[in-house]
């Protein structure tokens, strides 16, 4: 027997010997101890896809909060001024010339518009309208003809020029 | 010295039929099975793979008592993960990476605790040893031949650890070459490598004597 066979030889005893008997039943009785448990069915994967997919795009069709505040209603006054409008109440969306911002990628799935968030908060804290408040009616203003007294102007009256007549003693 | 065991003994190391790259139909059935929550049916896969788990502990570990705990460990954590078995391998070279991994575990613990406390000494059983010291007739070369096994047993062990475990894999006769590779996580030819550098090495070392 060369050194080789030797080698193998003795490092083959180094793992000699059977497995004890009592392994296989040790092994199941640990097992059967363990808490049972399902298997995943094989539509567990694909639901958890939809699902997820689901709250994904229900995440973008609702509308974001808004941050900044809805911009202050012009005074009345104001318009009544400018003689564009006589209402006395004016909305957010009316006064301001930015409305909320919209992604112009974001896709709209539903053919009714969403409420708008920032004239749902500003109709929730604004006074309603006074009922029965008729528009105020204003007179045109215009000067009445012009009444003026006429004005006597009498001639000038003038004395006739008189010149003395001059002396030669001084030339 | 049996039949069996001599039988075993004339095949070249890695070349042992014990491996087959292809999952057997009753293998194949049987992990169906458990994969669907049949104990009994990993029970029958338990009886089928015991010997091989069992002995790829003990070329890790050395010793019965702590070969049979990794193994029932490996086998307890195969059937927890079992769902997440692929069949990209075989179930004997995924079971056999499980317990290969939970060895080396044990074995990192075990040296842990051996350098806080006094070795126990050597109790490894001798029996091919005396066996090969109890073929000569004459009781002069056999106590000669018993030396010189006792001696290349010492060497096999003081191998670095990745040299002894791929040599004592490669000699179990349990695993081919290429399921080595797959346990140990190496190439293929990096096995062929150590297995013949710890020859290499284990004879110079005798020789030297």
């Amino acid at each position: 027997m060369n050194v080789d066979d030797l080698i193998d030889r003795v490092a083959r005893d180094l793992t000699a010997g059977e497995p004890p008997a009592a392994l296989s039943r040790e092994v199941r009785t640990r097992i059967a101890a363990l808490p049972r448990r399902r298997p995943w069915p094989w539509w567990a994967a694909p639901a958890a896809g939809l699902v997820a997919a689901a709250v994904v795009l229900l995440a973008i069709a609702l509308p974001r909060p808004q941050s900044q505040p809805p911009a202050v209603p012009r005074p009345a006054n104001a318009q009544i001024a400018s003689g564009a409008r006589t209402d006395l109440v004016s909305t957010p969306l009316e006064s301001t010339p930015a409305a909320p911002a919209r992604s112009p990628r974001r896709p709209r799935r539903s053919s009714t518009p969403a409420p708008n968030p920032v004239l749902a908060a500003w109709q929730e804290r604004a006074v309603a309208a006074l009922p029965g408040v008729q528009p105020l009616v204003i007179d045109r203003i215009q000067p009445l003809d012009l009444s003026i007294p006429l004005m006597e102007v009498e001639p000038l009256g003038t004395a006739p020029l008189s010149v003395p007549a001059g002396s030669s003693s001084g030339g | 010295m049996t039949v069996a065991v001599a039988n075993l003994l004339t095949l070249p190391l890695g070349a042992t039929p014990a491996h087959e790259t292809r999952e057997s139909a009753e293998v194949s059935a049987l992990v169906a099975a458990a994969r669907e929550g049949s104990q009994e049916a990993f029970g029958a896969l338990v009886t089928l793979h015991q010997r091989v788990v069992f002995r790829t502990a003990l070329a890790a570990l050395g010793t019965r008592e702590d070969a049979e705990d990794a193994a029932q460990e490996a086998f307890v954590v195969a059937w927890r993960k079992l769902a997440g078995f692929r069949g990209e391998a075989t179930f004997r070279t995924w079971l056999l990476t499980i317990v290969w991994r939970k060895a080396l575990d044990k074995r990192r613990a075990r040296l842990i605790w051996r350098q806080r406390t006094v070795d126990s000494g050597d109790d490894t059983p001798l029996g091919t040893i005396d066996q090969f010291a109890g073929e000569s007739p004459d009781p002069e070369r056999a106590a000669l031949a018993g030396d010189l096994a006792r001696r290349v047993r010492d060497q096999i062990r003081q191998l670095t650890p990745k040299l002894r475990d791929t040599l004592v894999l490669a000699a179990s006769g349990e695993h081919s070459y290429d399921e080595i590779a797959v346990i140990l996580g190496i190439p293929l030819g990096t096995v062929k490598w150590r297995v013949a550098e710890a020859r290499r090495i284990v004879g110079s070392r005798i020789h030297e004597r």
